[in-house]
Parts: C-alpha cells; structure tokens; sequence
C-alpha cells in the first residue's frame, strides 16, 4: 500500500513539474533582437516575406495573425486595448481604414522611412504615421459558366439584379477590404448607398466569412457572381478554380474600381523601436513590393516605377474610386453602424 | 477540513473558473451604449435548432453506439470504443471543412437537403441542419461513452433478474432504456451546449447563431456590452437541457444499483444496433476521414503539412497539456475536499457551468480584461498561459463532473478510518482518493486534453505574437483554398489526438463503467 501511495506522489510531482516546465519554456524571451509584428495580411502571403526579413536581418520576427472572420478589426482592436502598454511595435494593414483610424487615434508613431519617401502622397498619411504599398483593387469576381448566354455583371449595382437572387455573395461587411468597400460607396453616394445595400438584402445575398469564401463558393459553382479581392481571385484562379473577374464602375462617369493598399505603421510606445523601423524600412522597399507583384497574390504596385508581371493590371490602367483614406474613415462608424442595424439583422 | 480552508478554497476555485466570466461582464458593464441591440428572434431560434438538432441526431447515434458496446458480444462491439473515439479527434472545425469539401457536394443531394438549397434556403451549408448534421456527427460519441459507462456500471444485474420472466423487448423498454436515459440525457445536454456555443461551424456554414453574432459584437470593438447581452441570451438558451434533466433525475430514480455485471446481450434488437452504430461510424469518422484523405492526395501534402504547421501543432499539445492539467487540478480539488452535497458544491456546479457554457472567445475577452496592464500580469496576456487559463477555466466542469462521481463511488470507511486516525484533507486526499481515482483522473486529462488541443474559440480572437495554435492555423488555412495541406494537417492533428483517446479508453476498459 505504502509503495502504492509513494507511486502515485511521483507521478503527481512529475506531473506537475512537467506542467511547470513546459509553462516556463514559452517562446516570447527576451534574449534576442525581435520586432513583434500584428499583420491582417493573409498568412500564406506575410510569412515568407516575414521569414525573408529574418534570413536578412537576424531579427526575430513574432507574428499575430488575423483569422479571416474578423480580418483587420481583430488586431485594430489589440492595439487600442494595449495602448496603455503596446506589445505591438509594428501593424501591416491588409487595408488602409483601420490604420488611418489608428493614427486619429495617436496609437502610431510618425516615422520617416527612407524607403518610403517614393510612395505617392495619396498612399501615405500626411504625417509619415503609415505608408500604403502592393494595392489590391475590389473586384466583381463570376463563373464564367454562369454567363455562357449573357453578360457578366459590370457594377457593384448590377447585384441587385432579380436574375441574380440568392447568387451574389459578398465577406461580412463588418470586417476587412469589405466594410472599407461599404465606408467608400457611403462616402461617394450617401443614401444611396444605403438603398444598394437594402436591396442586396432583398436579393438574399450570401454574407460569408471572408472574401475567399466568396472566391470559393464562386469558383466551385454555388454562386455566379461575388465581391471580392483582386489577390484572392488570383489565389483561386492558381488553385484550378474556373473564375473570371471585373473591375466595377469603370465605363466614364461610372463609379469606379475602389484600390485598397496594404498600409504599415510603426505603433507608439513600441518596446523595439529600431527593429520596427528596420522592418518597416524592408517592407517598404522596392524589392518588396515587386516581390509582392510577382507574389500569389499578385499585388498591383503603387510606385510606377517597380517591376510587374505582364498579369498584373496598372493602378494607371483602373478607374479608381475618386474617394480618399480619410473620407472613407469618415463615413466609416457611420456604415458600420447601418450595416450592423439594417443589413445585418 | 475546518470551515476556513473551505470557504478559501471554494473562493480560489471560483475565481479561477468565474474569472474570465467576471472580466468579461465588468468590462461589458463599463461599455454599455445606448444603441447596444440583443440579438433577433430568428437569430435565437436558429441556434436553438441547430442546438436542439445536434444533440437530437448525436443521442440517436450515441445510443445505438452505447448498446452495441455493452450489449453486444462481438468482434465489432469490441473495436467500437476506439472507433467511437475518432470523431472526438476531429473537432467541428474540422469536420465542417471535410463535409463541406466533400468531392462532388455541389451536386450531392443529401437526404434532399443540398437540393433543396437550390430552391433558397435550407441547404446543408446554409441553415441549421447542415450545422446540426456536421455537429451533431462530430460530438456524438460524448453520448456513446457516458451511456456505455452507465450500462456497464448499471442495470446489467437487473436485466439478468427479469430475464426468466420477460422478454427482450420489454426488457429493453423497461429496465435497459430507463437505465440509460439519465446518462445519454446528461451527454446530449452536453452536445447541446456545445452545439449553441460553438463558432466555427457557423462561421464556416455563413450561418448567423447567437455565437457568430456574439462574436461579430466583441470583435467589432467596444460593443462588449451588446456581446453581454447576447451571451445572457445564450445562456438563456441553454436552459431547457439543464431543466428537463432536473425535472428527469426527479422523477426517475437511478436504476444504476447492484454491482457492475454483465448485461443481457441484445438478439432481436441487434440489426438496429448494428446499422445505428455504422451509420454514427460513417458520419462522424467515414465521411470526414475519406473527404479530407481524397482532398490530401498523397504523402507529399504531409510533409508540406507538418512544414507548415509542426511549430502550431506542438504549440496545441503543450496548451493543451498545460490547459488539462489546470482543469484536471481544479476538479480534483473540488470533487475531493468539497462536501458532497450542500451550498459549495452547487456554487461550483453553477460556476462550471457558465464557463462551460459561454462561447471561448468571451472567456478570452475576460481575460484580455482582467490581465492585460502593465505589471507582472502583462506575461500572462502576452504569452499563451492566457489561453490555458481560459481553457482550462472552460473545461473545469467535465472534470469536476467525472471526478465528482468517481468519488461518490469510493467507500467512505477509508477516508473515516483517515479521519479518525488524524489524518488530514490533503494526506487524505494524496493517500486514499487520489489512488483510488487515478485511473479517472488519468482518463479525463486524457480526453481534456484532446478536447482542449482541437479548441479553437478563446485562440481565434486572442493570438498571441510568435504562438499559433493549429486549430487557428487550420481556421486560416482554409481560406487560402490549400486543400491538399490543410486536409493532410488535419489528418496529423486527428492522429496526434487519437493517442490519448485510446490510451483513455484503455485505461477506462481495464476498469470498466468508473468513468461515469
């Protein structure tokens, strides 16, 4: 019994001291040069520019991802909730919204980086707070065997189609590239805006959980036509997805085609200062953005003058929205809040 | 054990459980707004079906499953306790993706419910009974093994005194059911619960339930007030199983009397046994393993699969390690050194419960609250001791639950000749009850530990830098349209779990029906 009883001690105590151990080796130490990274850019894609930012500098990168559900507003939230004490030195936006929201905010510090001084004005926050580069544009993603007979949709207003009744799908307008989407058609047409988004409703649009959702119930045949983003039809199309897409609104006088660049900051009170600025500076760089170019993601550059494969469509070469970061951040409570009552419910 | 150390240790347990609860519930309260909206009718309504329909079609499986094991004498109801383990190492996330992936879904015509999708509506990825079906197929085996266990430990004795004087049928409605009732009762309840909490599938599905609008709430931000008061609507929800079990246990007395001994083996009814535990078989293991073994292709997708994702599937294992041991510790103390009846223990119940009960990324949110300031607490909020809190604080009752009645089990005189001979709660605790239950407390981290390595909800809204779990990278992956890797990732992660699981189904069969 006795010998039992010891038994059983043992295997507690080496239970417990195995629990304490494996609690004690966590990753997170402070012993080296690391820059921790908040990224909404798609996992796949991030990584192997955060991996090749390692390989060239020697500086540990530790990422937190956004899950596609709540892409952008997760990691937006993480940094507002630690303003008090950041753990975050670095966010790279997969939009531009949220980060300009940040900025309002005072959450970023401004920082003059040398490899973004080529970034057009129009992609940059005036006080060098966050750089915009490698743009996606918000397309009209279809099957192509759906329109054997007819014409493919040309504007985000042609969802509203009856034809097209319950086969339009768009991500939760909530989150990401789509509720900047949203936030832009408010600030370019106001109530009508609203009126678009009542009659989607009426057509029983699908809201999915991310736009490659909506790239893959299109490209599988469940629906004909979505809203997505320029980088995950490209995704799609690689995969053997059967897909086309359309850059909306871009006949003359017509809406236009809303281009969302991918945005990075470095955050205020960040705990390794140089290394954010080291990995901003690489982020931003010319190579990086080509990088990103020939990229699954085919990102379209924002500088004219980086390298692209012939694939990639121009920012010179779309009809963008003429509407700008902070008008889009302006109206954006505002849709969200419609989305969240009306459209949502 | 003097009052004192009771009340300190009934407040420790408490605040360890409740903690996140409590965080997430004064931060709601301090960011109330005006326009914060409980969720609609149509919103609550569905997640009661989907809910409801989980738990119906997994006590259904569960209970064929349950008879075959214990009531069956065969080369098959052998293999069933390990076969009936293999849906419990593919969490819902990943048997949604499997389902949903299915070579040749967009055309398949299941039970009339994909074509009916066609027509607008209630197709399989769209409304509740394509959730309740992937659910309900997921989590069955939590009914198969609590009804097993009842069997075995139960109404094999009386079975056997009527067998002279009946028949199998009236046998079986009589003495088997009544006697199997509370336990697979108790295990859809759970389903239940588990159903209305659960996030992924709904989010997979497009489906809007009371936890994908939670979640919509807490992660927009400051509408943790508007997330408040769809968690209460939540756990109004989840009220109808905790009543009609109560009501239940009062009116049936257990039947679960007389020493454990072999039952009456099933005749007539054994073709409907049989065909209800391939079906549950086919459902909860078939159909996922052979769609995601399709999606794999080959050994290459396995090796670019533990590539991606060998650091996140250890990362799980030593969460989940760290996250069962918490549990496992908490229930221990709490079954053991709690009176058995009285004020305490319901507290603790009640406590388990709500935690149990509320979706993980609102325990996360707690937690988020309660750690994240500057100071020694930042390590926790920064590391992944955060999650192992919430995990553990999530998976408290079914430990607590298992080791509590593993306890009432014990004969008392060892711990009165304990007691009289001066011994106290803790020597008592380390020499007597602990030996006695380490089969049980050995099985239930066990089956926590899967459990907590396939969980997902507190690791999807909090990821902290540099420590990705493989359920989220799963739940990131999915997106990308890599099915070949994701499939052969969730293959790895079905086989890492499977270990534990047969090693406690091992340990649950040398003694058999203790793990009730």
């Amino acid at each position: 019994m006795r010998h039992s009883h010891n038994a059983t001690l043992v295997i507690v105590l080496a239970g417990i001291v195995l629990a304490v151990l494996i609690w004690v080796i966590r990753p997170g130490s402070e012993g080296s040069r690391q820059v921790v990274v908040y990224t909404s850019v798609d996992q796949e894609h991030a990584r192997r520019l955060l991996d090749k930012f390692e390989k060239e500098t020697g500086i540990r990168v530790r990422a937190s991802f956004d899950i596609e559900a709540q892409k952008t507003t997760g990691l937006y939230n993480s940094i507002r909730d630690e303003r008090s004490a950041p753990i975050a030195d670095v966010f790279w936006s997969s939009e531009a919204s949220r980060m300009e929201q940040l900025r309002r905010e005072g959450l970023l510090a401004p920082y003059a980086s040398p490899s973004g001084a080529s970034i057009p004005e129009a992609y940059r926050a005036p006080d060098g707070a966050w750089y915009g580069f490698g743009a996606r544009a918000r397309v009209l993603v279809y099957d192509p065997r759906r329109f054997q007979e007819s014409d493919p949709p040309r504007s985000i207003f042609d969802l509203t189609d009856p034809a097209l009744k319950g086969r339009v799908g768009i991500a939760n307008p909530l989150f990401g590239t789509t509720s900047s989407h949203v936030a832009a058609l408010f600030a370019a047409r106001g109530d009508r805006a609203k009126e678009f988004l009542l009659d989607l409703k009426k057509n029983d649009v699908r809201i999915l959980d991310g736009n490659s959702r909506v790239r893959d119930l299109v490209g599988r045949g469940e629906l004909w036509v979505g809203l997505t983003d320029t980088d995950d039809v490209w995704v799609g199309k690689d995969n053997g997805l059967l897909l086309e897409m359309v850059f909306p609104d871009g006949e003359a006088g017509g809406l236009g085609t809303l281009v969302m660049p991918n945005t990075i900051g470095l955050i205020r009170g960040a705990r390794h200062p140089d290394e954010g600025k080291a990995f901003i500076d690489f982020i931003l760089s010319k190579e990086t953005e080509a990088d990103l170019a020939y990229g699954p993601s085919r990102q379209i550059p924002v500088r004219g003058d980086v390298d692209t494969p012939p694939t990639i469509v121009p920012l010179e070469g779309i009809r963008t929205m003429t509407v700008s970061i902070p008008q889009i951040v302006d109206v954006l409570p505002e849709s969200l809040q419609f989305v969240r009552d009306h459209f949502l419910q | 054990m003097t009052a004192i150390p009771k009340i300190v240790l009934v407040t420790l347990i408490l605040l360890v459980v409740l903690l996140p609860v409590i965080g997430f519930y004064v931060e709601a309260a301090a960011s109330r707004r005006a326009d914060d909206a409980p969720p609609s009718a149509a919103t609550f309504f569905r997640s009661i079906a989907l809910a409801g329909g989980a738990a119906g079609l997994a006590w259904v499986l569960g209970l064929s499953v349950a008879l075959a094991i214990a009531r069956l004498d065969s080369r098959f109801s052998r293999v069933l306790p390990f076969l009936a383990l293999v849906p419990l190492a593919l969490p819902p996330t990943i048997q949604g993706y499997a389902w949903l992936n299915l070579p040749g879904a967009a055309d398949l015509s299941l039970f009339g419910l994909r074509a009916s999708e066609a027509a607008g509506g209630w197709g399989i990825g769209w409304l509740p009974w394509g959730g309740a079906l992937i659910l309900g197929s997921s989590l069955w085996p939590i009914v198969a093994l609590l009804g097993a266990a009842a069997l075995l430990a139960g109404s094999g004795s009386l079975e056997q005194a009527a067998a002279p004087y009946a028949g199998e049928r009236r046998i079986f409605w009589r003495i088997t059911l009544p006697g199997l009732l509370p336990a697979t009762l108790a295990g859809a309840g759970i389903v239940y619960w588990l159903a209305l909490s659960n996030y992924s599938v709904p989010s997979l599905l497009a489906m809007r339930t009371l936890s994908t609008r939670i979640f919509e709430s807490v992660s927009i931000g400051t509408r943790c007030g508007e997330a408040a008061m769809g968690s209460l609507v939540l756990l109004l929800a989840a009220a109808p199983p905790l009543i009609g079990l109560g009501l239940l246990m009062r009116r049936r007395p257990r039947l679960s009397i007389g020493t454990p001994s072999e039952g009456m083996k099933l005749r007539r009814g054994r073709p409907f046994v049989v065909t209800g535990s391939v079906i549950a078989v086919c459902l909860g293991a078939g159909v996922p393993i052979i769609s995601l073994a399709i999606q794999a292709g080959g050994l290459p997708a396995f090796g670019r699969a533990l590539a991606l994702g060998g650091g996140p599937l250890w990362n799980s294992a030593r969460l989940a390690a760290v996250a069962a041991t918490l549990a496992v510790g908490l229930g221990l103390f709490a079954a053991v050194l709690l009176p058995r009846h009285g004020l305490a223990r319901r507290a603790t119940w009640a406590a388990g419960l709500v935690s149990f009960v509320l979706p993980g990324y609102l325990l996360g949110r707690g937690l988020t609250f309660i750690y994240n300031r500057p100071g020694p607490l930042r390590a926790i909020y920064e590391g992944w001791p955060i999650l192992a809190l919430g995990i553990g604080a999530a998976f408290f009752l079914p430990a607590f639950a298992t080791l509590g009645a593993a306890h009432a089990g014990l004969r008392t005189s060892l711990e009165e000749a304990a007691i009289a001979s001066g011994a106290g709660p803790l020597r008592r605790l380390f020499r007597i009850s602990l030996p006695l239950m380490i089969r049980d407390v050995a099985a239930i981290w066990l089956i926590l530990f899967t459990l907590a390595f396939g969980e997902a909800g507190a690791a999807i809204l909090r990821e902290p830098p540099g420590f990705q779990t493989a359920q989220v990278l799963l739940f990131n992956q999915m997106h990308y349209g890599r099915n070949k890797d994701v499939a052969a990732l969730c293959l790895l992660a079905m086989a890492i779990s499977l270990i534990p699981l047969a090693t406690a189904v091992c340990l649950w069969r040398r003694d058999k029906g203790t793990l009730t």
